[in-house]
């Protein structure tokens, strides 16, 4: 039953938050970005530079290579960080006000691109906070250098142009939560899958460990449920699985997850809950499993084994000691609950 | 999914350009009504009313509205050229957003075209009306918009379809999980009752596998999982599919074969897993249970023959495969356990352990 976890370690650890193998996507937009800078803005850099304009031309140049720097650093890691990042933000936002102050409406003209450069390589939050600096640095100067009938249609197109960037990244972080969520949930119970299983172990372990509060692991199993299978069909044993499942997430408490780990095995991690708790709480949902009518010719029961965490567990130590208080549960008779020692 | 997400994220795009466009863009067209211009405040105006409608109609069905799509963006794009040309750089400041609502609006490769044909007429009619070194920025800037809107819908595609092949992907033996099953059975049952295009089930399950487990741990018996799903991966065809249903049970569809192709196929799979799978001085053998689709299947009546005849093989010693026999049109589906036949049974002395 430690399989999952034995499979599991074989894996890359996960940066927190984020799925084995994620990659946020602003790391590959940077270096898109980084690319589009040396090929629209360089040049411009050059031209101004060569016709007298020194101050905006070194300007442009200094952001190029802050661009292609951030962007080669962070070619191979799995998110963009988050201080150089938001310098370049900065400095896009001076550089396109720089601009209108020397160039008026042709300068402004390099906002938009600005405004979706930032982004492109800022973290969502972040980003809105630079935008609305960007609005806030150029409403003055734009009042400043243009005519009125400019300077209210370029307010609000790049406000349009914000309103829409941020609308596009807030739609695709709404998506990748859902997806995240369906790839870390067991498709037909609900709990959680194995995917996320021994980074979530582990930092309940590291809490408990931390506040110097107990923590358990309870490991299930449905009885008998083998002979479920073959007598009565898949059908019938997939709405056993679903039931159980639907029961432990009843009984979980908030801070608290359930996993299906495989076939008819569950965990069930308890932060901050002791022995005395943890036996208690097994004990109920073992009767709510028994006395639910699941099926309607036969009692489906469940075998709890316990473990509370100890000094010396790791994580796959602790669920090996949950399991094998399961097996005793089961040689005791089933549906029964039994502590690890 | 993957189409339900994708039409959800048009749906809410078309929500906020329709909101913008009607509360920041539509009062700078209705001010020109003021300069007697009424082109330009009757265009503005009917834009944003087609947005709203579009993004109604979006809302509403589940289907591309394409007819207000297509109307909302020729119009859009020809009003856009139209400021160009009659307000110079005041114009062109709207084409910035304008670019942005292609690609909320339009499917990625649509967008890409009209997008193109936006650039090419902003730039043809600007050539008249705006001074040189400002349409080359104007030029530089709209290429630069446009193509960081590419490129971050770009990214994210690419993401989503990452993610979504792992959310239909077993990780122990990277064949497909229960996920894709109900559409995969469902299309089959649809081409057997439409084209009469033959399908079969094949239900396989690994021998006494608690006992590899057991005897020689969980990781060996990984492995044996993991052998077996790379082998089931590499014997199937384009339009077959492969699951692995959880535990040591398998399910692979074939797409286009007979009862007679079938078991042919069943029984290769049989010998050439029983063959890779087994440990040295130790065999491992696998079962398998056929259904051929008959017209008047559902899913579930199916999967359930191809499971009754893999517990017939269990039963009568495993390391076999057996049939579930075709069901006439007129019978119940449900057979009684003797309309069985064993077709192949084991050779040799290859016995599971007791």
């Amino acid at each position: 039953m430690t399989a999952g976890l034995t499979v599991h370690q074989r894996m890359p650890r996960p940066t927190a938050g984020a799925l084995i193998g994620e990659t946020d996507f602003r790391v590959q937009t940077t270096q898109y970005i980084a690319l589009a800078v040396l090929l629209f803005v360089a040049p411009f850099g050059l031209y101004n530079a060569i016709i007298g304009r020194t101050a905006l031309g070194s300007a442009l140049f200094v952001l190029t290579v802050a661009m292609l720097t951030i962007a080669w650093r962070c070619r191979n890691a799995a998110r963009v960080r988050l201080l150089p990042s938001l310098g370049m933000a900065v400095m896009l936002v001076s550089g396109t006000v720089l601009a209108t102050v020397e160039l008026r409406a042709t300068g402004w003209l390099w906002c938009y691109p600005a405004v979706m450069a930032i982004y492109c390589i800022v973290p969502e939050r972040w980003a809105n906070a630079t935008n609305l600096l960007m609005l806030g640095a150029s409403v003055p100067v734009l009042l400043r250098v243009t005519e009125p009938e400019f300077a209210f249609r370029a307010i609000v197109t790049l406000v349009v142009t914000s309103l829409f960037s941020a609308i596009l990244i807030r739609v695709i972080s709404i998506q990748q939560d859902d997806l995240r969520r369906a790839v870390t949930t067991d498709f037909l119970t609900g709990c959680l899958n194995r995917v996320n299983l021994e980074p979530t172990m582990e930092a309940t372990a590291l809490r408990a460990r931390t506040t110097g509060e107990p923590a358990s692991l309870l490991a299930l199993d449905i009885d008998h449920f083998k002979r479920i299978n073959d007598q009565l069909g898949h059908a019938a044993g997939d709405r056993v699985l679903q039931c159980v499942g639907d029961l432990l997430r009843e009984h979980r408490r908030t801070g608290e997850h359930v996993f299906r780990t495989g076939g008819e095995e569950f965990l069930w991690l308890m932060p901050a809950t002791g022995e005395r708790e943890a036996r208690a709480r097994a004990d109920a949902l073992r009767m709510a499993v028994a006395a639910t009518r699941t099926l309607p010719d036969r009692t489906v029961t469940i075998s709890i084994g316990g473990a509370i965490l100890g000094d010396e567990d790791t994580g796959e130590r602790w669920a090996h000691r949950a399991d094998e208080a399961l097996y005793e549960a089961k040689g005791d008779g089933r549906d029964r609950f039994a502590l690890a020692a | 999914m993957q189409g339900n997400e994708q039409h959800r994220f048009r749906v809410t795009a078309a929500i906020g350009l329709a909101i913008a466009c009607t509360t920041l863009g539509a009062p700078f067209a209705l001010m020109r009504l003021g300069e007697q211009d009424w082109l330009v405040a009757a265009g503005g105006l009917s834009i944003a009313v087609l947005l709203c409608l579009h993004a109604l109609l979006m809302r509403l069905s589940c289907r591309e509205a394409w007819w207000t799509l297509g109307l909302v963006s020729v119009s859009g794009i020809g009003y856009l050229v139209h400021l160009v040309h009659s307000f110079g750089v005041v114009g062109l400041l709207w084409c910035f957003p304008g670019v942005l609502g292609l690609y909320c609006l339009l499917p990625e490769r649509i967008a890409w075209l009209a997008n193109a044909i936006l650039l090419l007429l902003v730039l043809v009619v600007g050539h008249d009306v705006l001074p040189h070194d400002l349409l080359l920025r104007a030029g530089a800037t709209l290429l630069a918009v446009s193509l960081f809107a590419v490129l971050l819908l770009r990214a994210v595609t690419e993401q989503f379809s990452h993610l979504q092949r792992r959310i239909v992907t077993d990780p122990l033996t990277g064949l497909l999980n229960r996920h894709e099953l109900e559409f995969t059975l469902e299309s089959c049952l649809d081409a057997r009752r439409h084209t009469e295009t033959d399908a079969a089930l094949l239900a396989l399950d690994i021998d006494h596998f608690k006992q590899v487990n057991d005897r020689h741990g969980h990781a060996v018996g990984d492995e044996v999982l993991r052998i077996a799903g790379r082998m089931l991966g590499a014997s199937i065809r384009s339009t077959d599919r492969a699951f692995r249903l959880g535990g040591e049970e398998f399910l692979v569809v074939l797409g286009g074969s007979d009862a007679r192709l079938a078991v042919e196929r069943a029984e290769t799979l049989r010998l050439a897993l029983a063959g890779a799978l087994s440990l040295p001085g130790y065999p491992i053998t696998v079962s398998i249970g056929v259904a051929i689709a008959v017209p008047s299947d559902s899913r579930s009546q199916w999967m359930s023959r191809a499971d009754d005849a893999l517990y017939r093989a269990k039963g009568s010693g495993r390391d076999r495969v057996c049939v579930a026999l075709r069901v006439e049109p007129d019978e119940p589906s449900r057979q009684p356990s003797g309309a069985f036949e064993a077709i192949a049974g084991p050779k040799g002395g290859a016995r599971a352990p007791a």
